[in-house]
């Protein structure tokens, strides 16, 4: 060797040692050849994107018919290299084509492209070859936040079926959009086992931020260890002993494998620091049986160092100056920021944060700062339990200190990995978090949002043989059981516990959805126990004497002779009349199923789907009412909120419940005229008010005395009997008094000269317009209902 | 196993072929019945030159890490300097570039088959060629050779360039181009220097260089073609970091320090 290479893979090494050795000449035809690859894998269970169509010859291009071409797709070489060829079509005017860079492409370029495809203009060896039309890949958001059009991928070299090193590839203006470093493109280092991204390249000099966006480093890849996966999976199945695996992360797809390289590049080594011969190396003489094996070897041999290395010695976990804190009191929890200062001995909270937690309800100012408080918290996955003071200087940009008495020998501090704090355009301090992503966390909070399916977890199990009994014996207390799931509850709240956020409007936003799914959790974990009413009042609310002295006077006496109306639409019929509705607003992308375990007659979910109880019947009144309060309230709400850039605008905001139901009935109020709705909510707030201190069958005879049917009584005791387990004693699940106590705040909010259009832009509480109006994508939300269209 | 077998019978067959070629001087006895049949030296020479063009070729790509495009064109190139001379190849590599640019630019927008187009700007390189053979005739600048190489000459050069820059590229690879010509004329200026070629101050000076060591060893042991093709092989064994990739991963590997 004339210079040592330290390690370090060039193409001679690539080429004698790897390429030669390894990679089969038929398993490098095969990578050659896009459409036998895709062929190939995709019948291996490896996601590749969807091919269109081939254009094999001259013959097949004369005949070929230009209309069956997609607004959206994506041309190429069967057997290109380097990008060479590649021309994504993102739009169609008629017979003109538009590329990423609205460039501008006739029928007669496309055809003339197609043309030198054939001929070999941009294959290897410039050999005839073949046209693939594909469909075009929406890249997912987090990685096109900061790359110019184009499609940003991860090319992962993979070894004896190890993934050693991974790359993320971002294209530029100057790439004019596409993903090759040749090009200008960035090339992004990724460390294996996170998945963040470590360094940055451009045209072989490391960059600190790329134009326009920022700094990346810290930014994790979604999907990351699917991913690898794939990359090993392809490996196995190809035979190719030295691949690159070009993967692309689809918006809706997730991660496809767009190629397989048998002669990757060597630029990765620059993007990631680090040699790649002495990873090869390694990983040459293990024995990998598994691709999960080969996942689990990448990320313990090639993740992160130093952090490993020195929790390894010292056995302590390494964290920052400022990180994120769960506050567990009075069996909920209050996630915060707090600032690790070991120039200081003790503890400190703020009065902001100490009146939060209730502590300093009556004190006296001068008593406040004297008092100690005992609080157990949560840091980095250990549980404290500690004696805190509260503080007056304690800064905005964090909640509490936490002083060397409890830290000290329990972790160690890297001041590198730290969050910074910056100010944003209105000279408002901002504690920048370090490693976190909006878009990540909104995907992340919205994640556990869609897995907890919170009222499904009151349903008991032995719902129907209890309600038998009921009807038989309506003295019997039904005794509910509940299937308890606390791995599942504990994973959640432990992922709930890892999300990063600031203190930003968003920020905020996020910390109190969190807050919220915590406490759902905590409220699912208490099904069937004492706790669940007192949870249940603190978290979901609980009618006040004067709201209840209100609905005695304004609605159970005015209502005492009502009258039942002819109910005589069916749940069929009313799917029809839904799906006329929508159509009149242009939604055609919803379902509408009909089901039989419901509870309720009638539910708009976030996922696109609005669900009917079976064999049910309507009144008219009853139809219009459903269509004001589910469609053109929850459904045009969701629609609108999925339309927004982040996506809690259609799980909803903390606190939305709420302002939604509130708004639903409001509107039913105000279009219909129907007060039965309205009515109802009062009557259920009663009800709330009377579980707790009532049996179920006292609840029962009692709402018979407000003169409802059998089956509205009964209704409602499961409404505010669910989740208790022995309802012969009191006991309340209070989330249906959001009706009422949203009907009252939009209300007030209407006659405070508040604008209903407002609360169209998603799901959120009306406390948070102000904050929701800093984020929101639009200033008037697309869709809105027909009376306030003018 | 059996791979591994026939490296090793192939490496030993190739040192011995050359042992013997160099002991029992076979290929000195070659070229002097070749003499004596009446042949001159100057062309058995542009035959002695392949192996140490194909040498440098090797060591630029693989050594330097400067990848001098094509296998036969660079050599090709050389050959015909020493007919032509430095100067003459080069201004025809030019001047037949820019016609052919100059063409490919008129034809692309005809309407016409791809085939049709190539063959097109091969016809007007021909022209090009006839026309300017006059002038050049007039110029008395022929170096070594006269005659019918240097008609055979022009059309390689011509055919090289339409090769060199095919009707399927397009302008924007004008910036590329430019770089591959300057490669070779950096790469054939070299091995025609080393060679013993001689470069005059200009095409109507009488001073030149000529640098001859390696000229008069070639023509005197002409054995010493079998220690390059050795060194050749050697180089295509070569594992290690091009001069190109020290550069590039200089920060990486003085990191690993």
């Amino acid at each position: 060797m004339l210079f040592d290479s330290k390690g370090v893979l060039g193409i001679n090494a690539r080429n004698l040692l790897y390429i030669g050795p390894y990679n089969k000449k038929k398993s490098i035809e095969m990578a050659d050849d896009k459409v036998k690859t895709k062929a190939f894998l995709s019948a291996r269970n490896i996601p590749v994107p969807k091919l269109l169509t081939v254009i094999k010859n001259q013959k097949e291009l004369t005949k070929f018919n230009y209309n069956y071409l997609p607004n959206e797709f994506i041309i190429k070489p069967n057997k290109g290299f380097g990008g060479g060829g590649i021309i994504p079509i993102t739009g169609r005017k008629k017979e003109i084509f538009i590329g990423t860079d609205n460039q501008e492409y006739s029928l007669e370029e496309i055809i003339e492209h197609f043309y030198n495809i054939i001929n070999g203009n941009y294959s290897l060896s410039g050999q005839k070859d073949q046209v693939l039309i594909e469909k075009l890949i929406i890249s997912d958001d987090i990685l096109s936040q900061f790359s110019y059009k184009g499609l940003p991928d991860i090319r992962i070299i993979v070894h004896n079926l190890v993934p050693v090193m991974a790359m993320l590839r971002i294209p530029t203006k100057e790439s004019s959009g596409k993903a090759n470093l040749h090009q200008g493109a960035v090339g992004a280092g990724i460390d294996m086992a996170k998945g963040e991204i470590t360094h940055a390249i451009h045209h072989n000099q490391i960059i600190k931020e790329i134009v326009g966006f920022g700094p990346i480093k810290g930014i994790k890849i979604p999907y990351w260890d699917e991913i690898l996966q794939i990359a090993t999976k392809a490996q196995l199945a190809t035979n190719l002993g030295y691949m690159g695996a070009d993967i692309a992360i689809d918006k809706h797809q997730g991660p496809v494998l767009l190629e397989i390289n048998a002669r990757a590049g060597l630029g990765i080594q620059l993007a990631n620091m680090a040699p790649l011969k002495k990873r090869l190396e390694k990983v040459a003489e293990i024995q990998v049986t598994t691709t999960a094996k080969g996942v689990r070897l990448a990320k313990d041999l090639f993740g992160h160092t130093v952090e490993k290395n020195v929790r390894s010695i010292t056995g302590k976990k390494v964290i920052g100056l400022y990180e994120t804190v769960d506050i567990l009191h009075q069996k909920q929890v209050f996630p915060t920021i707090a600032y690790i200062n070991t120039t200081r001995k003790k503890n400190y909270i703020s009065i902001d944060l100490a009146k939060r937690l209730g502590l300093i309800k009556s004190k006296r100012q001068k008593d406040i700062f004297q008092t100690h408080f005992q609080l157990k918290f949560k840091l980095a996955g250990k549980k404290f339990i500690s004696i805190f003071q509260i503080e007056k200087n304690i800064k905005k940009k964090y909640q509490i200190i936490l002083g060397r008495k409890d830290l000290s020998g329990q972790f160690l501090i890297d001041t590198s990995i730290n969050n910074i704090l910056t100010e944003n355009s209105q000279g408002k301090s901002n504690l920048f978090i370090a490693n976190y992503n909006p878009l990540e966390t909104d995907r992340k909070i919205c994640k556990i949002a869609g897995q907890l399916k919170f009222l499904s977890y009151f349903r008991p199990l032995n719902f129907k043989q209890e309600i038998e009994k009921f009807n038989q014996n309506h003295f019997y207390n039904p005794q509910f059981r509940y299937q308890f799931n606390n791995d599942i509850t504990e994973n959640l709240q432990k992922d709930l516990h890892k999300i990063r956020y600031d203190s930003s409007d968003l920020g905020m936003l996020f910390q109190r959805k969190i807050e919220e799914l915590n406490n759902y959790l905590n409220l699912i974990n208490a099904r069937g126990s004492s706790d669940l009413t007192f949870l249940s009042k603190s978290f979901l609310g609980f009618p006040t004497k004067e709201e209840i002295e209100d609905i005695n006077q304004n609605i159970i006496e005015k209502t005492k002779s009502k009258t039942t109306k002819q109910q005589e639409i069916t749940s069929e019929q009313l799917k029809e009349t839904f799906e006329k509705t929508l159509h009149e607003y242009g939604i055609y992308n919803w379902k509408i199923v009909i089901k039989e375990k419901m509870i309720a007659k009638c539910i708009v979910s976030k996922t696109k789907k609005i669900s009917i109880k079976a064999n049910s019947f309507f009144s008219e009144q009853r139809v219009k009412d459903l269509i004001i309060h589910e469609l053109e309230t929850h459904l045009i709400s969701s629609e609108n909120g999925r339309k927004q850039k982040y996506q809690l605008f259609n799980y909803g905001f903390a606190n939305y419940l709420p302002t939604q139901e509130g708004l639903a009935v409001y509107n039913v109020l105000s279009q219909s005229q129907d007060k039965d709705e309205a009515n109802y909510k009062g009557i259920i707030a009663k009800a709330i008010f009377l579980a707790d201190k009532h049996s179920f069958t006292e609840l029962y005879e009692i709402l018979k005395q407000l003169k409802l049917t059998d089956k509205s009584a009964l209704d409602i005791c499961l409404r505010v009997k669910r989740g208790v387990g022995d309802t012969s004693k009191p006991g309340v699940f209070t989330k249906d008094y959001c009706y009422y106590s949203g009907l009252k705040k939009v209300t007030q909010f209407i006659n405070n000269g508040g604008n209903l259009i407002d609360l169209y832009h998603g799901k959120y509480s009306i406390d948070d317009i102000s904050l929701i109006k800093n984020i929101s994508t639009f200033n008037t939300p697309p869709i809105i209902p027909k009376w306030l269209q003018n | 196993m059996k791979a591994q077998i026939l490296k090793i019978t192939s490496l030993i067959t190739l040192i011995l072929l050359l042992i013997i070629f160099s002991f029992t001087g076979i290929l000195s006895l070659s070229i002097n019945s070749l003499l004596n049949i009446g042949i001159s030296q100057d062309i058995i020479y542009l035959v002695e030159i392949l192996p140490f063009i194909g040498l440098t070729l090797a060591f630029f790509n693989i050594i330097l890490g400067v990848n001098i495009p094509g296998h036969y064109i660079p050599i090709i190139l050389i050959i015909n300097t020493f007919i032509l001379g430095l100067y003459l190849t080069i201004g025809l590599l030019l001047i037949s570039l820019l016609i052919i640019y100059t063409a490919k630019y008129i034809i692309k927008s005809l309407h016409i088959h791809l085939a049709v187009k190539s063959s097109l700007i091969i016809s007007i390189i021909s022209l090009f060629s006839i026309l300017t053979l006059p002038i050049l005739a007039k110029t008395n600048i022929f170096n070594l050779y006269t005659g019918p190489f240097f008609i055979i000459s022009i059309i390689i050069i011509s055919i090289i360039n339409e090769k060199f820059v095919d009707i399927k590229t397009s302008f924007k690879n004008i910036k590329n181009d430019f770089n591959i010509l300057i490669k070779y004329f950096i790469f054939i200026t070299l091995n025609f220097l080393l060679l013993g070629g001689k470069i005059y101050y200009w095409t109507t000076s009488q001073s030149f260089i000529e640098i001859s060591i390696l000229k008069n060893i070639l023509q005197t042991i002409p054995e010493i073609n079998l220690l390059i093709i050795l060194i050749t092989f050697l180089i295509g064994k070569y594992t290690g970091l091009r001069l190109t990739e020290i550069i590039r991963f200089r920060k990486l590997i003085f990191k690993q320090n």
